[in-house]
């Protein structure tokens, strides 16, 4: 089970509006390096591996996020996240990084990340999925 | 979150044991065969087919005991209905 690291920028956002997690579309990028907690802010600061053979750039949508609060602790959930490579491997990576792809001031600010704990190597038809379990992240 | 790899089948590798002679896996829709000569089969990877994640381990033949083949199957996830495994070893 995989922790997630929030990026440092994430809870300034939090405090500036930039986030609406009920509404704004999330994506899962994967990273060929470890990020940067304390500097990372968008995903242009992040590692992305290249595109190609399954893999896009700028990751993939996590599907019907939602946000809600229970207890004073705020949960996001959303669908499980699947990539696949076709026609070919798809280039090494070892982290998964969670963004938001819908603003652009600052564009595509970052929330969060998870450490496989190795390289993966996806050759052509494997799939790595990213499972979320009962919520992606909690703010408490 | 948890990661959740899914290699092919043909991908399956030996981690540890012996090589195993004229390893042979098949699949079709209803059914895995995973058929080996020799000792020292380990394969310990989660192969999956459509719901049904499946982890078998056949141990080297120098462990196997009186009974037979030590041999241990596992599944989960899967729907079941109408789902078999075949298998087979050749030692």
């Amino acid at each position: 089970m995989a922790s997630a690291v929030k990026f440092d920028q994430f809870s300034e956002d939090l405090g500036l509006g930039v986030h609406d997690l009920n509404a704004d579309t999330l994506k899962i990028v994967l990273l060929d390096a470890a990020p940067t907690v304390a500097t990372d802010a968008v995903l242009a600061d992040l590692s992305e591996i290249a595109a190609g053979n399954g893999y896009t750039a700028g990751g993939n949508t996590v599907a019907n996020n939602a946000y809600s609060e229970a207890s004073g602790t705020g949960t996001l959930t959303g669908d499980d996240v699947v990539f696949t490579a076709s026609s070919g491997p798809i280039a090494t990576f070892r982290y998964a990084a969670l963004i938001n792809d819908t603003p652009t001031t600052p564009a595509d600010p970052v929330i969060c990340y998870w450490d496989y704990g190795e390289d993966v190597d996806l050759a052509d038809g494997e799939t790595m999925t990213i499972d979320f379990g009962a919520s992606i992240i909690e703010i408490a | 979150m948890s990661w959740l790899y899914q290699p092919l089948l043909a991908a399956a590798q030996q981690q540890s044991g012996g090589e195993p002679q004229n390893l042979t896996l098949t699949a079709d829709a209803a059914s895995f065969t995973i058929t080996a000569q020799d000792a020292g089969l380990f394969v310990n990877r989660v192969l999956n087919a459509e719901a049904l994640i499946i982890v078998i381990i056949a141990r080297p033949a120098t462990l196997i005991g009186p009974d037979g083949p030590d041999l241990q199957s596992r599944s989960s996830g899967g729907s079941g209905a109408g789902i078999s495994i075949g298998l087979s070893i050749g030692i």
